[in-house]
């Protein structure tokens, strides 16, 4: 079924997710999207070209592609996402419980002989001997994408052994290979100590060399927080429950695990779809946009800000009205510290709007009031991009902060790395992580972030 | 604080640690001797016995382990008050690094000599050990060495940049090792 005038689509984005936790998230985000546009998550299939309009003004074919009709009027939507993993279970689950989803079955998953251990260096080894070697990875994304890869949404936890090492190793595959056109976001999930299944010292470790990849591979490397996940679930137990999840599909058997992060999983979810809204939708704003407004900022790191936490309303004067949860909005968790007396003098915002009807100066002047009174950030540094809300579907803003506020958090943990690391020196060299280059990381992150 | 002032530091610091294994060595052979002790003293007072004098023990080595107990004990404190004072010296937002203002230049490479020729290799020592990282220090593509700091850059003013960032970088990481809040040093 061709489109007589299909709008022009900006160039495809990849969602590649991994590990566990980036496979859970990964697969949210893109529930999420698909009930966006009315698509029904478990089969989403259209069925006519005004569905496929609507479908191209919202996503321009950027983050799903269509498939081969089932049938003479049903075209079926197909994300382009990659699952990756060295433990095939979080990825067979989801492949398993949508199978119409993911619909080109297992090429949308990688998957290895078992988990990292908890140990990035183990994780980083097997992605290349495992992954890299066994799988021509190229040739994945052109199966998902045949078009030329305009980007990469890199979820992942930081905390554990494959996700952020598979995640770190394949940016760097990205960076080398590709034609520097690519522009890569992660995702990276902070873990909250004492709650996730992580082990302090080798998750600081593994955190470190997280993020002196982003430092080095990340166009938009965007920081969130269990701590803050979590407590915002708690919170708002009752809105997102009313929200389906993917976990509610799973076999009640296999949901163990999942579980616990089906809210935060959400959350997260909400503010993906947002972010992937603001390149993806007829907006003045591209994916490589971010690139520049990251390019000379110290930390070169975001952290978001989502108002309202559970989407309700998709006019402006509700959004912003939804005060009260904004100030409770930020997925990051500042240790008890008030993060406006840390914010520095550059700090800057990228404030994506997402709401129905006009966007007044009231309303950018309510916005901006709203961010200073905790993130104190001058007018000039704060930019605004709008982000059309189509059909019946509920608004939101999601503010982007880049910000000296996430310094101490992450310079305690880097000190809990340094003092972890004769420790478990043995384990990590054994792996291909020498001294001399976490010692280096560690330097590049301590001074990226002080 | 300036370089001199650090390698004044580092040179009691090695000093103290060349010392302290020096009294560990003895202080080992001590032990091992003591351990002996029994035995021996067992055997001397046989033969004593046997030879028809009065044996006594003057060996000494419960008194001398005791000593070089004493004197690795206040050598550790040494070396723990010499650490924390180059750490608390190189950290500092005041440190000097003598370079020369003019480097030489030689294909790509910018090379910071530390002014009038002097060396600090006791300093750079200190810093590589503390850190772990080995020596010369190589964070890319800044190198320190004991004669000065080598930039692999095109354009001087970047290259001076460079080394600013490399000192930042490793003053901050030894604060780590400080027990103070973290941002009120750096």
């Amino acid at each position: 079924m061709a489109l007589e005038h299909a709008p022009l689509a900006p160039n495809p984005v990849i969602c590649a997710s991994f590990g566990h936790c980036g496979i859970g998230i990964g697969a949210e985000a893109y529930r999420w999207i698909l009930i966006d546009v009315g698509a029904d998550p478990r089969r989403p299939a259209l069925k006519g070209e005004k569905e496929q309009i609507q479908v191209l003004r919202r996503y321009g074919g950027t983050v799903l592609r269509f498939g081969i009709p089932y049938k003479k009027s049903e075209i079926p939507l197909v994300p382009r996402a990659l699952l990756i993993d060295l433990d095939p279970r979080a990825a067979n689950l989801i492949l398993q419980s949508y199978p119409e989803l993911f619909s080109m079955k297992d090429k949308h998953a990688l998957y290895g002989m078992g988990g990292a251990a908890r140990n990035w260096a183990e994780g980083r080894s097997r992605f290349k001997n495992e992954i890299e070697t066994k799988y021509d990875v190229q040739r994945r994304f052109e199966e998902l994408s045949p078009e030329p890869v305009r980007g990469f949404n890199i979820p992942f936890a930081m905390g554990g052994g494959t996700g952020g090492a598979f995640a770190s190793a394949f940016m760097e595959h990205v960076k080398n290979t590709g034609e520097g056109t690519q522009v890569i976001a992660t995702f990276g999930v902070l873990p909250e100590f004492g709650w996730d299944p992580v082990i302090l010292g080798p998750a600081s470790i593994s955190i470190v060399m997280n993020l002196d990849y982003q430092i080095k591979y990340s166009d938009i490397p965007i920081l969130i927080d269990n701590k803050a996940l979590r407590n915002l679930a708690a919170r708002f137990g009752n809105e997102l429950s009313k929200r389906s999840s993917i976990v509610d599909e799973l076999p009640e058997e296999l949901e163990i695990g999942w579980r616990d992060y089906r809210n935060m999983n959400l959350i997260s979810a909400h503010m993906i779809s947002l972010f992937v809204a603001s390149f993806t939708r007829e907006t003045e704003w591209d994916m490589s946009n971010y690139r520049t407004w990251l390019a000379s900022s110290k930390p070169r790191f975001v952290y978001p800000w989502l108002i309202p936490i559970v989407p309700k309303e998709s006019d402006i004067d509700s959004i912003i009205s939804s005060i009260s949860e904004a100030r409770d909005g930020v997925l990051f968790d500042f240790e008890g510290e008030e993060p406006s007396r840390m914010v520095g003098e550059k700090g800057s915002c990228c404030v994506l709007v997402k709401a129905r009807g006009k966007f007044e100066h009231e309303h950018r002047e309510r916005l901006r009031k709203i961010i200073k009174d905790r993130f104190p950030t001058e007018d000039k540094r704060i930019i605004f991009i709008r982000i059309p809300c189509l059909g019946g579907e509920p608004g939101g803003v999601l503010v982007l902060l880049n910000n000296k506020a996430i310094g101490n958090k992450i310079l305690s943990i880097a000190k809990e790395a340094e003092e972890s690391w004769d420790g478990y020196r043995a384990e990590y060299e054994k792996w291909g992580l020498k001294q001399e280059e976490f010692k280096q990381s560690l330097i590049n992150v301590v001074n990226h972030f002080s | 604080m300036d370089f001199s002032d650090l390698e004044s530091i580092a040179l009691r610091l090695e000093d103290d640690e060349e010392k302290l294994r020096q009294v560990e060595a003895e202080l080992a052979w001590v032990k091992e001797e003591l351990k002996q002790k029994p035995k021996r003293d067992e055997k001397e007072a046989r033969f004593a016995k046997l030879a028809g004098y009065q044996w006594k023990d003057e060996s000494d080595l419960i008194r001398r382990a005791k000593a070089l107990e004493e004197k690795r004990e206040a050598l550790i404190n040494d070396i723990k008050a010499n650490n924390q004072s180059f750490i608390e010296g190189f950290s500092s937002k005041d440190l000097t690094v003598p370079l020369e203002p003019k480097p030489i230049v030689e294909s790509g490479t910018f090379f910071f000599s530390f002014r009038n020729g002097v060396t600090y290799p006791r300093t750079v020592r200190v810093i590589s050990k503390i850190i772990g990282l080995s020596l010369p220090i190589v964070l890319e593509p800044v190198t320190i060495s004991e004669r000065g700091v080598k930039v692999v850059e095109e354009d001087q003013y970047l290259a001076k940049e460079k080394v600013v960032e490399a000192f930042e970088g490793l003053q901050k990481t030894l604060a780590l090792k400080l027990k103070q809040p973290l941002m009120r040093r750096l």
